[in-house]
């Protein structure tokens, strides 16, 4: 065959040349490679990059092919203690953010109206220049607090830059997307512990692990911890408390069905039948400020947590609050204490503060905190070696002007931002009008509540500036843009979240394929081009200068050693190091502190529903599926195909329990409208069986890719409200009512 | 690459003119492996386990097959009226009434490789065949795209590509070179990563070692990239094998075995 083959090749070839420059191609030549080697690349040439996937805050370290210097296909690095080898579909489909055919290849100023999307190219410097002297302008007017950051990333270098960026500059306006993300747990856990960062779980060594929030196997960082423990000898029992359960989780033993935002209930209904059948464990949460009754700053004396478990919080009044029969309470909690080590994990996209303080101390009543197989809380950030700036005065007077969004100056940290109440205050002008916007890792006018409003508020600030790599809705309402590098275009050390105490290093896999510029990068040169204060407070020559300044030595041999190891396997983990332990030589455990703040109401009872009930008969629940990153599924367009996940490219999709789509006549796959008081959108229907009846699942991040103006999509259903208490998002107190459409 | 440093020049770039070959072909697909392995005691009869207890149904399995085959996204246009081209697929059983062995959730289904292809009996032109190795595999440039052997798959494992690939945008820059690129009108399958069974054991036969086991149990793309290690590559034809091990698990089951087809992919079903 191979000689046959061979000779109609050649005679192929040959017939070819005869024919000199023929109209006809010939059917046996090869194909033209697709894409031409680049000058300065050899034909041919083949390298493996280690870095870090950027697509969400797990830090899975990677390998990228790189084949005459496009990158081809990411793997994932076997030596990693977060993956180990494996990967995500997000991770896997990452290229395709790469070379993403919305990429915005320069700086860029708008020419034409907001929306119209017609730009003049500039180059950096000049760009620099311009939004140096625009945000001069606003120090030397002695207003430094009308600067508002937007900032959707929660750690790193760049990240730390920003914040460093904000107080140097005097605004206090570094405003997160905490609210509407994992905010509320990263706080609680700062309160109650002073640790930094998520919760982490060791799924590998624990027997059952209680699953909490509205997509615990989807786009939580945690996933890939599961699937590790997965891969190894882990057998844990999965249970999960959640109004509706992904249809592919069926590793999970029992679902548990409730009201959507009542987690919290149930979980302080699981401490207290712990509490009165002695099967708790005090001793971590014993000491705590406010466990015990205490005396409130106002002179009152308060029950105390203890008490209100034990009298609010019985299986009887928890199956009111939740729905769970109450024997079902009453199995689950003994469940979870016979079958230690045990652990309650709450989804970390959920940004319920109540869950997640509940979630807090139901651990700790198990005994799980710090313990091997249990909860693991990071004691602190490796990547904040740098001293606090000096600030001038016209920094003090404006950190002093309190926030934006209604915190007073200092109440709450970046993660307690209110970013709900940003949209008011735009619009308003009140406390104070915003006279610049910058927009980092953040598209608010797709991916937050209520998009009509944030479109409304963007379209008030006089000069908004964006960072996104790639053009999206909000990049349309900017007046500069200054596009980052995608992950894969990036020198950085990335610090993963999750409990873990480890690095990971991130090489840049390609050459940038657009003039873009790291931001991190872009912050130093800013700064330096304002000069003054600013200038002397970022002394650092770039950005690479920046990381190893801010690498905490915890190694013995300090930031270079730490360096040489993440440079040759990819990743570094703090476990290796004696610096890490205390004089005892046992990892410190976290211990509780205060209590005092913990909120016991549940999310659904410290808020405000939108819509009536009779005319929207339906709660929407937002999910974030497993592809959901900020820009969302739309990115990566493989995700946007899946078989698992509706397969059609450009849809997004709701989902309906199957007694609600028998009563409204609705089959999956349907075409639906979904109304709710904000808007009215055509999604199509996926219906299953394990969605609570009464509640509709909004997959958010979907979409068609091409057009990005502002226009209705499922985040625009969503009402922004937030808690009375805690001002974070209540993300199920959207009503709705959905009908087939033709 | 172990024993690097031992390697000649003349050895090395032996070496890299046979991964550029195959990164040149265009018929990086077509090809016998058999000719390239070294000769063995007995042929490799290469197939795959998925431990369903271990499967988070995650799908990356699905999206690395596609990256690493050249099997860009329909888009949006083409993608509600053409059927999803997945080499690597999810089988979600639609009908409660006909329960399926491997139980009412979805399970990743590849190409099962058969021992006795219904699809290579099917085809009139030989443009598919069973590979001495085990791989059923597909000669595009030989298809005619009568797409006889799709009604002959039981499994419904062959796609037939009505539009060449259209990168989003245009570029192809993350296209695999060692994956021709697929061409229209003809049927295509899951290959079990033959270019990547290829390089392995052609570096194992220039470095004068042999492939383990170890280097075969996450050589396709989608079991390299799965993070709970469902997937288990290797090779039939040796007992001491992972796979074989696992296909004699009592869990083990295979899909449609009454037709005599010989599927070699093996599900385990419950926990492990």
């Amino acid at each position: 065959m191979g000689s046959r083959r061979d000779f109609l090749a050649g005679a192929g070839a040959a017939a070819g040349l005869l024919a000199g420059c023929g109209s006809r191609r010939d059917p046996y030549l090869a194909e033209k490679p697709p894409v031409p080697v680049a000058a300065g690349v050899r034909a041919g040439s083949e390298k493996f990059v280690l870095s870090t996937c950027g697509l969400c805050r797990a830090g899975c370290s990677i390998r990228v092919r790189v084949v005459e210097g496009r990158a081809v296909k990411i793997e994932g690095n076997p030596d990693s203690p977060i993956n180990r080898g494996g990967l995500c579909a997000r991770g896997a489909a990452a290229l395709e953010f790469l070379y993403h055919p919305g990429r915005i290849r320069n700086p860029m100023r708008r020419v034409g109206a907001r929306g119209e999307n017609r730009w003049r190219t500039l180059a950096w410097d000049e760009a620099l220049a311009y939004l140096a002297s625009e945000l001069g302008k606003l120090r030397q007017a002695g207003e430094p607090q009308s600067l508002v950051l937007l900032d959707g990333e929660y750690q790193g270098t760049t990240h730390w830059l920003w914040r460093r960026f904000m107080e140097v500059f005097g605004s206090p306006n570094h405003i997160g997307h905490g609210a509407t993300g994992c905010g509320a747990q990263i706080e609680v856990v700062r309160e109650m512990t002073g640790r930094a960062g998520m919760p982490g779980c060791d799924f590998e060594g624990s027997n059952c692990v209680l699953l909490v929030g509205a997509g615990p196997l989807e786009s939580s960082p945690q996933w890939i911890h599961l699937a590790r423990a997965l891969a190894g000898d882990g057998r844990s029992r999965l249970l999960c408390a959640s109004p509706r359960l992904p249809p592919a989780a069926v590793l999970v033993e029992a679902w548990i069905p409730l009201i959507p935002g009542s987690e919290a209930a149930l979980l302080l209904g699981l401490a207290h039948v712990l509490l009165r059948d002695g099967l708790a464990d005090e001793a971590a949460v014993e000491k705590a400020r406010g466990y015990a009754s205490w005396q409130a700053a106002d002179g009152s004396l308060r029950p105390g947590l203890r008490a209100e478990i034990v009298d609010d919080y019985t299986p009887i009044q928890v199956e009111a609050l939740t729905s769970v029969p109450r024997w079902r309470v009453e199995s689950l909690a003994r469940d979870l204490a016979s079958a230690r080590p045990s652990a309650v994990v709450v989804d970390a996209w959920s940004n319920d503060r109540a869950s997640a303080g509940a979630a807090l101390v139901l651990n700790a009543l198990l005994s799980s905190l710090g313990e091997p197989g249990g909860i693991s809380l990071a004691p602190g950030t490796l990547l904040s070696g740098i001293e606090d700036p000096d600030l001038d005065p016209i920094a003090q007077t404006g950190l002093g002007a309190g926030c934006i969004d209604g915190r007073a100056a200092g109440e709450s940290g970046f993660a307690g931002s209110r970013m709900l109440a940003l949209p008011e205050a735009l619009l308003s002008g009140k406390p104070y009008p915003a006279k610049a916007l910058l927009l980092n890792y953040s598209n608010p006018i797709y991916s937050k509540p209520d998009g009509r409003r944030w479109a409304q508020a963007l379209s008030r600030v006089p000069l908004v500036v964006s960072f996104s790599p790639v053009l999206d809705e909000s990049v349309l309402c900017a007046d500069l843009v200054l596009p980052d590098h995608t992950f894969l275009e990036r020198w950085d050390v990335v610090a993963p979240e999750g409990g873990t105490w480890t690095l990971s290093m991130r090489e840049p896999a390609v050459l940038p394929i657009a003039d873009s510029m790291q931001t991190g990068e872009v912050i130093l040169r800013l700064a330096r081009a304002m000069g003054g204060t600013l200038a002397e407070q970022f002394p650092w020559q770039n950005y690479r200068e920046t990381v190893l300044a801010n690498l905490v030595g915890l190694h013995e041999d300090g930031a270079e050693k730490v360096l040489a190891k993440l440079e040759s396997t990819g990743c570094w983990s703090a476990s290796e190091t004696a610096a890490a332990k205390t004089a005892s030589g046992a990892p410190e455990k976290p211990v509780f502190l205060d209590v005092t703040n913990i909120q016991t109401q549940p999310a659904s009872q410290d808020s405000q529903e939108v819509g009536d009930e009779e005319r929207y008969p339906f709660v929407l629940l937002p999910v974030r599926g497993a592809g959901y990153a900020e820009g969302g599924t739309r990115e990566l367009p493989w995700l946007g195909e899946l078989p698992l996940d509706g397969g059609e490219s450009g849809a997004e999709y709701v989902e309906m329990a199957v007694e609600d789509a028998t009563m409204l006549g609705i089959e999956d796959g349907d075409r639906v409208g979904v109304e709710s008081p904000l808007a009215k959108l055509v999604l199509r229907a996926q219906v299953h069986a394990s969605i609570k009846p009464g509640v509709l699942g909004l997959r958010l991040g979907g979409g068609a890719q091409a057009d990005r103006s502002a226009r209705p999509c499922a985040a625009w259903l969503l009402a922004g409200v937030a808690e009375k208490s805690t001002g974070e998002w209540f993300a199920c107190a959207t009503r709705a009512r959905v009908e087939k459409v033709a | 690459m172990s024993g690097k440093g031992k390697m000649s020049p003349s050895r090395r770039e032996l070496l890299a003119d046979a991964t550029s070959l195959v990164a040149g072909a265009a018929l990086a697909a077509t090809t016998r492996v058999a000719q390239a392995a070294p000769p063995t005691k007995q042929p490799h009869r290469f197939g795959m386990a998925i431990d369903l207890g271990r499967c988070l149904r995650c799908q990356t399995c699905v999206v690395a097959c596609a990256a690493e085959n050249n099997v860009p996204p329909l888009g949006v246009a083409a993608a509600p009226r053409m059927r999803p081209i997945h080499w690597m697929d999810m089988l979600v059983p639609a009908n409660a009434a006909v329960p399926s062995p491997l139980g009412p959730a979805p399970a990743p289904i590849p190409c099962m490789h058969c021992e006795q292809p219904a699809c290579v009996r099917a085809c009139p032109v030989g443009a598919t065949y069973r590979a001495d190795d085990g791989v059923v595999a597909q000669i595009w440039d030989r298809c005619i795209g009568c797409r006889a052997c799709m009604v002959a798959c039981p499994y419904s494992r062959r796609y037939y590509n009505w539009a060449a690939p259209a990168w989003p945008g245009g570029d192809a820059s993350s296209a695999n070179p060692d994956v021709a690129l697929r061409p229209a009108g003809v049927v295509e399958k899951c290959t079990f990563c033959q270019h990547r069974i290829r390089v392995t054991f052609e570096r194992a036969r220039m470095e004068e070692e042999s492939v383990t086991d170890e280097a075969l149990r996450r050589l396709p793309a989608c079991a390299a990239a799965c993070p709970t290690g469902a997937i288990t590559f290797g090779d039939l034809a040796d007992p001491d094998s992972a796979l074989s091990g696992l296909a004699r698990d009592p869990r083990a089951v295979r899909l449609l075995e009454h037709l005599g087809t010989g599927p070699k992919v093996y599900y385990l079903r419950g926990k492990p």
